[in-house]
């Protein structure tokens, strides 16, 4: 029996690895100082409260040291970022607006304007600042409030100070306290009390400048009985030197009501991607994360769930796809908090190329959450000889009456099933792209089509001339 | 001899020892390279990963040395432990090699006349220095690391004071199992430090079942223990470890089984009592066809605390492993438990299992589970789970209705769900599984 080699999936031919020539209104300092904080503030001319938060959140920053589990860090050159830049674009409310090199890239994202259209609102980050924000009147008309973070903190001050930094606080990770001093961007939901938001929010982030990170700050509250669905893409130009994403998402899912935050990650391969995702769900409230992770370089992010009170549950679906020169660290954390309350999580990983992809998950059963139920489930799928995969699955249960299970495996493509299926007719390339798809298909099937197509062609992409 | 460890591990110290003993030099400098090692590094600071969520200032703090001027005694006759007053277990125990030590250096060991023509060694660690040097030398030789190697490795091969030997020749196959009963001294300022070499030649097969316990219910003592298990070409081994210590019994240990070509292993692990236990298990498949089942429970009551590390390194093609650890806390018991199943680069064909089940009886007691899988080989079968539940309440409500009182329900129930593991032990009679089920009793009814 002689294994397979697949050889190449060819995400190292980047698709999206073009880039528009840069053009800036104001752009930092390289590097991160007490003054550099104090400028971003007084450019986007905020609150007092605001520029004490950052510059609170800086000292955390400085203090912390760098985390020493998980991916290799050590390259991060944090002099050498850019954190804030204000593109020349204005904030625009029609796509008419938008300026049309902007539209280039988008197009070539393949986001069809009919498409978006047919979308409630896309909000469109363009480096720090959102360049593009439309929503649909009737929504706008329930009280939905869809719009980039800096320009909610100007409008709602009251709602945004109320939730801001409640479930992730600047002091949870030294990535979160980076975020909290200088973010930027990002997009602000808050759904009214028994308001259902039928068609899904979606904004689409871009990179487009050399060094630059994006510290983009998402927060979304879904009042009592309300449903939205939020969808985030990322795709990114290619860039020799690394460039570094440390976003901070913020839920919170009041009684009864039901959030889904989609996103499909494809960072370019010089990307660090260090996300701190955290929803808070009470009373028979639903959080459900979807995650799909297949570009960055290295990625870390554990996408959690707290459920605070009876009834809440949380849902965690997960894919990574690790290639040449790729760890896909990424996971799930669910803290039971209440009885009654129920969690499930499901993973897949493929590694291909020398690639790791590792699940790292937290779940814990706080102290009298009694009738606590939890699954979690972890496949992998190992293309050829070179690749790693890992699972770190962190249990701790403090309380009687519970049901917890956690499972994984780890198997790579049958002999069988290839053979059957080029039996079939199919060559080796379209019978292994079929069964990667197979495998992930449990997940993608859970994603609105345009991500489902999306993610099947980026699968695609990877596959073809796999067989050298 | 409560002892300050920097002041008293001197080199001086251990030179002491050896030379009491009269050891031979390679012994010596072993002693001492150990030692420097020690000196070199530190104590774990308790957020190393096999150290979550257990105290590494429990096993500090009781920390108790040997007694380096102790010699080593040997007995003319076993004593008479309240545990051979079972008569079969008695009777069974002559019929094959057993070996009984303690912290205060004595030891007996004894051997059918049989046996010892066939050129089976089953003595103590001490003695075999002296008798049968050149076997010893080869494997302190050969001696690695652990995965989770740490200062307590190092104390312990500087300092080790008593042990098992047992040595099972090529093609030499042992019909009755071999029993090692391990014992803490009453005087509670004897550290207790066994290194245990086991070896099985080509083609040898052996039952091995070793009892750790108290001399009473209330004299605390430490342990750092080491056993070095290798198990040659095609040989077979039945190891049953059951660590029955009273409540007050510090007791860290790390244990390293090897596997050549063809070799399998079912080697049984029961944690039944002690204040902190924390074992480190690694099982080494070297060889293609190697298999080893490490399976093995642990049940706390009280505040008893119980941490196993597990390590399934498989290094070659074709080789399996299956793990199973089940776990039952009472009263405000917690335990932890880390494997790790870890397939290197090139071992294809790698077939590993890795499960850990447990029962929670009270809302007081805690439970962390961490199976991890690390893989670098793609042609594999990893597979791991782990569970946290606790009783079923219909099948108590369905034993009560039956007449049986709750806590018998309850009992009959987890002596159920434990009888997977316990009566695998390798047993001659049932004598050492009755003696863990009265353990269990004893948790239930005191």
């Amino acid at each position: 029996m002689t294994d397979r080699v697949p050889g190449n999936l060819g995400i190292e031919n980047y698709k999206y690895g073009f880039k528009d020539p840069e053009n800036y209104v104001f752009r930092a300092k390289k590097g991160l100082s007490k003054e550099i904080v104090e400028e971003i503030s007084y450019m986007k001319g905020e609150p007092d409260w605001m520029r004490e938060f950052r510059l609170r959140a800086l000292e955390i920053f400085l203090r912390k040291p760098m985390p020493t589990w998980g991916a290799d860090l050590s390259e991060i050159n944090f002099d050498e970022i850019y954190y804030y830049i204000k593109p020349a674009e204005k904030q625009s409310k029609s796509w008419d607006d938008v300026p049309e090199n902007i539209k280039r890239t988008f197009d070539r994202l393949g986001i069809p304007e009919a498409e978006q259209k047919f979308l409630g609102g896309v909000g469109a980050q363009y480096e720090s600042e959102m360049v593009y924000h439309s929503l649909r009147k009737d929504l706008e008309k329930k009280g939905v409030i869809f719009l980039d973070t800096d320009t909610a903190l100007r409008k709602h001050p009251e709602l945004f100070r109320k939730y801001f930094g409640t479930v992730v606080p600047p002091g949870d990770n030294k990535f979160a306290a980076l975020n909290s001093a200088v973010w930027s961007g990002g997009s602000f939901i808050y759904v009214p009390e028994g308001v259902h938001v039928d068609i899904p929010l979606q904004a689409y982030f871009r990179i487009n400048a050399k060094n630059m990170g994006q510290f983009e700050r998402t927060l979304i509250i879904a009042n009592k009985g309300s449903y939205v669905h939020y969808m985030e893409g990322c795709t990114a130009p290619i860039y020799s030197t690394d460039s570094l994403h440390a976003a901070v998402v913020e839920i919170i899912v009041h009684e009864g009501a039901r959030v889904r935050y989609s996103t499909v990650q494809n960072w370019s391969m010089n990307v660090y991607n260090l996300v701190t995702k955290r929803a808070v769900a009470y009373r028979d409230a639903t959080m459900e994360w979807v995650d799909g992770n297949l570009g960055s370089k290295i990625t870390m992010k554990y996408p959690a769930v707290f459920l605070m009170e009876p009834g809440a549950r949380g849902e965690i679906l997960s894919i990574a796809y690790a290639g040449k020169g790729q760890h896909q660290d990424a996971g799930a954390k669910v803290v039971h908090f209440a009885p009654y309350t129920t969690s499930t999580v499901i993973s897949k990983s493929i590694s291909q190329n020398g690639g790791r992809a590792s699940y790292r998950g937290l779940l814990q059963v706080q102290k009298d959450a009694h009738h606590v139920k939890s699954s979690v489930r972890c496949d992998a799928l190992l293309l050829d000889e070179q690749s790693r995969s890992d699972t770190y699955p962190y249990i701790d249960v403090k309380a009687k009456d519970v049901t917890i299970g956690h499972e994984a495996t780890v198997s790579k493509i049958g002999e069988e099933q290839l053979f059957y299926l080029m039996s079939r007719g199919l060559d080796e390339n379209e019978a292994m792209a079929l069964i990667v798809r197979g495998f992930i298909e449990p997940i993608v099937k859970e994603l609105p089509m345009e991500y489902a197509v999306e993610m099947n062609r980026l699968i695609e992409l990877q596959m073809e001339g796999s067989v050298g | 001899m409560r002892i300050a460890i920097d002041e008293q591990l001197s080199k001086q110290h251990i030179l002491e020892i050896s030379e009491n003993r009269v050891e031979p030099s390679w012994l010596r400098q072993s002693r001492l390279a150990a030692l420097e090692k020690f000196e070199q590094m530190e104590w774990p600071t308790g957020k190393e990963e096999n150290w979550r969520h257990s105290s590494v200032r429990v096993f500090t703090n009781n920390l108790r040395f040997p007694v380096f001027s102790q010699n080593v005694r040997l007995l003319e006759t076993l004593p008479e432990l309240p545990l051979l007053q079972n008569e079969k277990l008695k009777a069974a125990t002559e019929k094959s090699g057993r070996v009984y030590m303690n912290a205060e250096g004595q030891i007996f060991s004894a051997l059918p006349e049989n046996l010892q023509k066939k050129g089976v060694i089953i003595t103590g660690m001490p003695v075999a220095v002296r008798e049968f040097p050149a076997y010893v030398e080869e494997f302190f030789r050969k001696a690695s690391p652990i995965q989770s190697e740490s200062r307590f490795e190092a104390l312990h091969r500087a300092s080790w004071n008593t042990g098992f030997f047992i040595f099972i020749p090529e093609s030499v196959a042992l019909d009755e199992p071999i029993y090692l009963f391990s014992e803490t001294s009453e005087n509670e300022e004897e550290g207790f430090f066994p290194h245990n070499l086991i070896i099985l030649e080509h083609n040898a097969a052996a039952r091995i079942i070793e009892v750790y316990f108290s001399p009473n219910d209330h004299s605390a003592a430490f342990v750092n223990g080491f056993s070095e298990i290798h198990v040659g070409k095609s040989a077979r081994l039945d190891l049953g470890t059951v660590v029955n210590w009273n409540d007050q019994v510090v007791h860290y240990h790390s244990s390293l089984l090897t596997l050549q070509r063809n070799a399998h292993v079912n080697w049984i692990t029961a944690l039944l009592g002690g204040k902190n236990v924390l074992f480190n298990l690694e099982s080494r498949l070297t060889g293609p066809n190697s298999a080893v089942n490490m399976h093995g429970f642990y049940f706390g009551s009280g505040s008893e605390h119980f941490h196993l590390n597990t390590y399934q390194n498989h290094q070659t093609v074709q080789s399996k492993s299956d793990l199973l650890y089940k776990g039952v806390l009472k009263d405000q018991a917690t335990s932890v438990y880390r494997g790790i199943i870890r397939v290197e680069q090139g071992a294809q064909r790698t077939d590993a299992y890795q499960a850990n089940r447990n029962l929670l009886l009270s809302s007081e007691a805690h439970v962390h589970s961490i199976p991890v899988l690390e893989i670098e080989a793609n042609d594999v079968r990893c597979t791991h789970g782990a569970t946290i539940g606790q009783v079923d309440a219909d099948q108590v409500f369905y034993l009560q209705s039956r007449g049986l009182p709750r806590i018998q329900a309850e009992k009959l129930i987890v002596d159920g769900f434990l009888n997977e593991i316990v009566k695998q032990l390798p047993d001659a009679g049932e004598e050492i599984q009755d003696l863990v089920h009265a353990r269990i009793n004893h948790k239930y009814f005191g």
